[in-house]
């Protein structure tokens, strides 16, 4: 048997060496970045390969995860090789091998070999990668949350950061302290190097933590050993940058959905002001989310903290920074979900100079129509405006030296997370840079009008017993209807339909 | 289901009168977009109560050749207003109608109708009505019959039977009953007088 294990591996790695010869062919499967490919080893030294297109200086991180947790013997190898065929990293480990923070040093086509270490074993394995600057699984901007699903892989992001600014990242796993993935969050640098890492039983968190580099940074999320499954909530706000909740003037309040993650929000403080920051939650003494403040200075400094079983509170703190603060309110544990209530209030109560968006923070728009304005409280006598979606930052200025607060867009993309800010212009000569907001476009649906049972009966004194349904189709974009469902009930519980 | 069709027959269950439903629908499209549902509640019709005939009962022989169909209101789950159909035939099959009328507005608890045709003397007819709540008709009240005979119409004979092995002392008597003899009717039948001749001589008896 012994014998046989040898021959498959001899017999694999030839054929691993002949495609690595020359130009690899494109019958090789291809993996793209932020791509997860499962692969099987059938039998006793059985490799697979794939290909990728790498630039001379990006950043990779290719993991291999076998897929039945501890109890299977699968140790993941995986080999990069360089484009001339030149062995460049690789990584073996009992669960899930990793190569990462590693650069790669020719232009060409890589190729990932993955295998059993000792070629003794069999099961499968995903195969996860992605190169630097590249494609990612999700696509998580400033203040978003997004679900990663770690079913024995990794899932990537990226965001725009620029050197000196701050960010804080936080990985939540969604199942509460019942399950056992044990999230890790790895951030690299646009040039590929891995900047830092953080990974806790629940919930791991990047914060208080500066940007060396400007340009698209990427992150990593998985299980810090890549035995156990489950999704977590990754999110992620940059500082400067834009927030879940939009910013906070001094007397208000907000409701911050903690449902395995966190939310955001910011407010615009100048040195020497105090505040007060109040998180508290909503359920009282009957849940368990344990409230958690953290402020961040607008350098991306941790300024100040604070947590409690049911309300936790900043005060008698004051400011060291002038400019847009950041206000991050989670569980502390991460392990729980809930309300809060987080108010703020700062001395003295000043007003921002800018507030007041329109569309409102968050806010789901139509494509067509949207004007953008705002609240300018200290008398700007020119705005700037810098708009566009997640993927082009840092966002262009779009229109310079307005006089009016008001500036209509032509029509946008649908489905597409679109961020703005005002610079706003004083005689004085000086320039502050307004909070980032962001709005959603939604893609319109098709719609019914008209719907009717009966025909010309009356829907009230009905007679026909097997009646007919009518409806009539509209679709803004003029597309075709392909199907429809009709249910009919005795109440408006639609999962029990007589049809 | 796949279709580009905007319309359908429902084909569950049979709807139940009374019942209030809710019907909710939705379409995709080329970019396999649903929209979102589209939602009514309608209710199935109730049919009004059989209304009960109160006049002329089942056989009644009526002294008047104006004659009046009386019902009993009927009543509707809906409350919707009604109105009543009478029809009358002269046979029992009922398939050869003599009159009828439709749309009777409701009377404050009882609903009639004048026959609005000259019915022949001593001739059975047969009459239902039946309620209509503006959207179905109710089910039809049993069918009842009733004669005409404004004439006067005595006591009929119909036999005379000897009562055996009482040396010829009793005979029995049948006749038919006067056609005001009825418990509704607004002639009262007290008595009935019997004659009976033995050489020429009457002698008055009392009862029956």
């Amino acid at each position: 048997m012994k014998r046989n294990i040898e021959l498959w591996r001899i017999v694999g790695l030839i054929g691993v060496i002949l495609t690595l010869a020359g130009t690899p062919t494109m019958a090789q499967p291809v993996i793209h970045s932020g791509e997860t490919i499962s692969y099987t080893i059938s039998f006793p030294g059985a490799v697979g390969s794939y290909i990728f297109y790498g630039e001379s200086g990006n950043g990779v991180v290719i993991v291999a995860t076998e897929t039945g947790g501890s109890n299977i013997f699968l140790e993941p190898e995986v080999r990069l090789y360089a484009p001339s065929g030149v062995l460049d990293a690789t990584a073996w480990d009992e669960t899930q091998a990793m190569i990462d923070d590693h650069n790669l040093a020719e232009t060409g086509w890589y190729t990932i070999v993955v295998k059993d270490y000792e070629g003794d074993d069999t099961g499968t394995l995903n195969l996860s990668s992605v190169t630097i600057p590249g494609e990612t699984s999700m696509g998580v901007v400033s203040g978003q949350s997004m679900l990663g699903n770690i079913d024995y892989k990794i899932e990537s992001s990226a965001f725009y950061g620029e050197a000196g600014g701050g960010v804080v990242i936080v990985a939540t796993e969604t199942g509460g302290s019942s399950i056992f993935l044990e999230p890790e969050v790895r951030l690299y640098a646009p040039s590929g190097v891995l900047d830092t890492t953080a990974w806790d039983n629940t919930q791991a968190m990047i914060d208080d933590h500066n940007l060396a580099e400007t340009g698209w940074y990427t992150i990593v999320v998985k299980d810090y050993e890549g035995d156990d499954t489950g999704t977590l909530n990754l999110s992620s706000v940059t500082i400067p940058g834009a927030t879940s909740m939009g910013d906070i003037v001094s007397g208000q309040s907000m409701l911050g959905n903690i449902d395995y993650k966190i939310e955001s929000s910011a407010f615009y403080g100048e040195s020497g002001n105090g505040v007060v920051i109040v998180a508290t939650e909503t359920g009282g003494s009957s849940i368990f989310l344990e409230p958690e403040v953290r402020l961040y200075a607008p350098s991306g400094v941790l300024d100040a903290t604070a947590w409690d079983y049911t309300q936790a509170m900043i005060d008698d703190h004051n400011l060291a920074e002038t400019g847009w603060y950041t206000i991050v309110v989670k569980d502390y544990g991460g392990n729980d979900a809930g309300i809060l209530d987080f108010s703020f209030a700062k001395m003295p109560p000043t007003l921002p100079p800018i507030m007041n968006p329109n569309p409102a923070n968050g806010d789901t728009v139509d494509i067509a129509g949207i004007v953008l304005n705002w609240d300018d409280n200290w008398g700007a006598i020119a705005y700037d405006i810098h708009f566009g979606s997640g993927g082009q930052f840092p966002l262009p200025m779009v229109a310079e030296s307005l006089t009016a607060n008001s500036y209509p867009l032509p029509p946008q993309e649908y489905d597409t997370y679109y961020f703005w800010y005002i610079m706003l212009k004083y005689d004085n000569g000086e320039e502050i840079q307004g909070p980032y907001w962001w709005f959603l476009t939604y893609h319109p649906h098709p719609f019914i009008t008209d719907l009717d049972i009966g025909g010309s009966e009356d829907i009230g004194h009905l007679v026909t017993h097997h009646p007919l349904i009518t409806w009539s189709y509209s679709d803004p974009e003029t597309l075709a209807q392909t199907a429809y469902q009709v249910q009919v009930g005795t109440d408006d519980d639609w999962a029990v339909a007589e049809m | 289901m796949s279709s580009s069709d905007s319309s359908v027959t429902y084909a569950g269950d049979s709807l139940l009168d009374g019942e209030t439903y809710y019907l909710r629908a939705r379409v995709k499209n080329t970019d396999d977009l649903w929209s979102s549902g589209a939602s009514l509640s309608f209710r199935m019709n109730s049919l009004p109560t059989i209304p009960v005939g109160l006049s002329p009962y089942n056989g009644q022989i009526l002294g008047d050749s104006i004659v009046t169909l009386i019902v009993s209101n009927s009543t509707d789950a809906e409350g919707d207003t009604l109105t009543y159909s009478f029809v009358v035939y002269s046979n029992s099959l009922m398939d050869s109608l003599v009159t009828s009328v439709t749309g009777m507005q409701e009377g404050t608890d009882s609903t009639s109708w004048q026959v609005d045709v000259l019915l022949e003397e001593e001739w059975p007819y047969w009459w239902r009505a039946r309620a209509y709540d503006g959207f179905e008709y109710g089910e039809w009240m049993s069918v009842r019959s009733f004669i005409v005979n404004t004439e006067y119409s005595p006591p009929i004979i119909k036999s005379i039977t000897d009562i055996p092995n009482d040396q010829g002392r009793q005979v029995r008597i049948s006749w038919y009953a006067s056609a005001y003899d009825a418990p509704q009717d607004t002639v009262t039948i007290t008595e009935y007088c019997l004659w009976r001749r033995i050489d020429s001589l009457g002698v008055g008896l009392d009862g029956n």
